[in-house]
């Protein structure tokens, strides 16, 4: 089929980038956004926007409030605060199914339901399992993004000319199609290495749920064990008992210090039975490594045993750190946002390459498809996710199922921008897709922040000089979207407009060819 | 300290590839206006292009040790060479 190894890199690249390219697009984009999920949860769940508490606060104060919660729930875990969430977060399985309560520190008071799934039940969940929750096909796809992905780096490598002649060349005056190529080439190899360790530290994560082969021919049906032993968790079975479990507060001192830093999780186990099971696990903010050290103790605070660090697994817990960031670095984090959104670049650059060729040939199939696609998966995503934010905002507090309403209004919006994209698409006016969705993300992006201060009060000065860094930062992160969707949408029509005075000859008959492909 | 060392790291990463993109012949031609490099100016612009990112990778280290330090320099090193590549666009769009 090929006579040589760039030939078949090519076929390669292209087809693997145009099929999926549009899922890693959403992926990155949504990656990018949960590099700041706490931060954007603060500002879509306003009665949240808690002043950071260093003095840490009694477990054994809030039980009471905590058993009147859980009623007879057998598990529960309790998140402490931190800087980044500073509140208390308690989750259970009820009857009724999963419960959750925001608790304060300061007063030990349960803050109401903000009514909205924020970033970390929305952004989140959307970036590695794209939502589709059935049969667990969405992290499937996402896994086979993160490996097209990683074949199409490889593939790029491959068939890249003079990759280190051509290192810095970018060329933005040049056509649209050079520019793209230059644009393409420059970030994907400068930014190879976080390309690379990103879908692949991806793919490491869910390696239990991609290849479970392997565990389940060694612990046949008890997966669960597996995950015990290689964490070296302490359990216990249930006696039948009942039993009271002792002071938090003292086996979480213990844990501290032999840890030396502080606790971030409580789970319990078996929590009203005599062998009931309480385990610490630290936070991980001063390390890369995602490894909690979880120390267990029974009901009375006697210690069980404390989490073994074998080789193996300690390598794991740092390549899960590097991709979940749950440290605290705030130039690393913002590193990582501004290269997860060069990620999107990358992709949309690679796309309109591939159209720009395309649209010379003499019958460009699928041209208008992919135009129409890219337009939604790119802008018209934006302009859904400022939508987003802008519904959080709108939605009166008590409207019941309020957090589906928000997640409505996402889909509706993006569903708009494909049928608007795929309209003026089919109509030969691509450009005017392109434009005036990034005239609708400065809309929307520009409205949200403006909502924020009247619905909350916290405006960008006040957010700023009370050092609410994380409400703050998504006002400026939203008006800068909205300032460069502006920058963009003129530029789009001031090159439409010198496109049709220079060549409307060209134009007309390409028009004519597109209405015949 | 931390963010004078961090500035540090990427200002010596940024001049890094600065000499590094003067070395090659084509960003040689566009910026300064001469010809022809001599390849001992080369080899000398390489060998300080690399001693500052090595520099670079120092400071980063020295913020946050070998773990962060490695992240940091890797991601940071990233966005000096895109800024050394767009101020080389910009540079050929003012001539």
């Amino acid at each position: 089929m090929f006579t040589t190894l760039r030939q078949s890199m090519t076929w390669l690249h292209t087809w693997s980038g145009v099929t999926l390219g549009v899922i890693l697009i959403v992926i990155f984009f949504m990656g990018a956004l949960s590099v700041f999920d706490r931060e954007i949860d603060r500002w879509m769940a306003p009665t949240t926007r808690l002043p950071a508490r260093h003095a840490s606060i009694s477990l054994d104060a809030l039980r009471p409030r905590i058993d009147a919660l859980l009623a007879d729930a057998d598990q529960w875990r309790l998140v402490l605060p931190d800087a980044r969430a500073p509140f208390l977060q308690l989750g259970f399985r009820s009857k009724s199914g999963p419960r959750n309560f925001a608790i304060n520190p300061a007063s030990g008071d349960i803050l109401p339901d903000s009514g909205t799934l924020g970033a970390t039940r929305f952004f989140y969940p959307f970036h590695y399992t794209l939502l589709i929750r059935a049969f667990n096909i969405g992290p499937w796809i996402v896994g086979a993004a993160a490996m097209a992905m990683l074949v199409l780096l490889t593939s790029g490598v491959l068939i890249r000319t003079g990759l280190f002649a051509n290192f810095f060349t970018y060329r933005p005056k040049g056509p649209l199609l050079r520019a793209s190529q230059d644009l393409h080439a420059v970030m994907g190899v400068i930014g190879l290495p976080f390309f690379f360790v990103i879908p692949l530290s991806g793919l490491v994560i869910f390696s239990a749920v991609y290849l479970p082969a392997g565990i389940d021919a060694a612990y046949p049906g008890k997966a669960n064990v597996f995950f015990d032993e290689a964490v070296g968790a302490a359990r216990l079975p249930k006696s039948g008992g009942p039993g009271v479990i002792g002071s938090l507060d003292a086996m979480r001192s213990s844990a501290e210090r032999r840890w030396g830093a502080e606790a971030e999780l409580l789970l319990v186990t078996n929590a009203r039975d005599a062998n009931a099971v309480i385990e610490f696990r630290r936070n991980t903010k001063d390390r890369v490594s995602h490894d909690g050290e979880p120390i267990f103790f029974d009901r009375a605070g006697q210690m069980l045993g404390q989490g073994a660090n074998r080789p193996a697994r300690s390598t794991l817990d740092f390549i899960w750190g590097v991709h979940l960031l749950r440290f605290e670095h705030w130039p690393l984090r913002w590193l990582y946002f501004v290269a997860g959104l060069g990620g999107c670049a990358l992709i949309v650059t690679g796309f309109v390459i591939w159209l720009e060729k395309r649209k010379t040939k003499p019958h460009p199939t699928g041209v208008r498809f992919v135009e129409a696609l890219l337009i939604a998966a790119s802008v018209g995503l934006v302009f859904a996710t400022g939508g987003f934010f802008v519904a959080n905002r709108l939605l009166p507090q008590d409207t019941p199922s309020r957090a589906q309403w928000e997640t409505v209004a996402f889909f509706a919006l993006w569903a708009a921008s494909v049928v608007h994209a795929g309209q003026r698409v089919a109509a030969g006016q691509a450009q005017g897709a392109w434009r005036e969705q990034a005239w609708a993300v400065c809309i929307m992006a520009g409205a949200a922040p403006v909502l924020n201060w009247i619905t909350t009060g916290d405006h960008l000065a006040k957010s700023l000089a009370q050092g609410q860094w994380a409400v703050a930062g998504v006002d400026i992160g939203l008006l800068a979207a909205s300032f460069v969707a502006a920058m963009a949408a003129r530029r789009l029509g001031r090159a439409g407009e010198t496109a049709s005075r220079v060549e409307p000859q060209n134009r007309r008959s390409a028009q004519v060819e597109t209405d015949h492909a | 300290m931390p963010e004078i060392l961090l500035v540090a790291s990427f200002a010596a990463s940024l001049f890094g590839f600065l000499l590094l993109a003067l070395s090659l012949p084509r960003h040689w031609r566009e910026t300064m206006g001469e010809r022809h490099l001599p390849s001992d100016l080369r080899t000398g612009l390489r060998i300080g292009g690399f001693s500052f990112l090595l520099a670079s990778l120092v400071f980063a280290f020295f913020r946050d040790g070998p773990a962060f330090g490695v992240l940091l320099w890797t991601l940071l090193s990233a966005v000096s060479a895109l800024t050394v590549a767009f101020m080389l666009a910009m540079r050929i769009k003012r001539r």
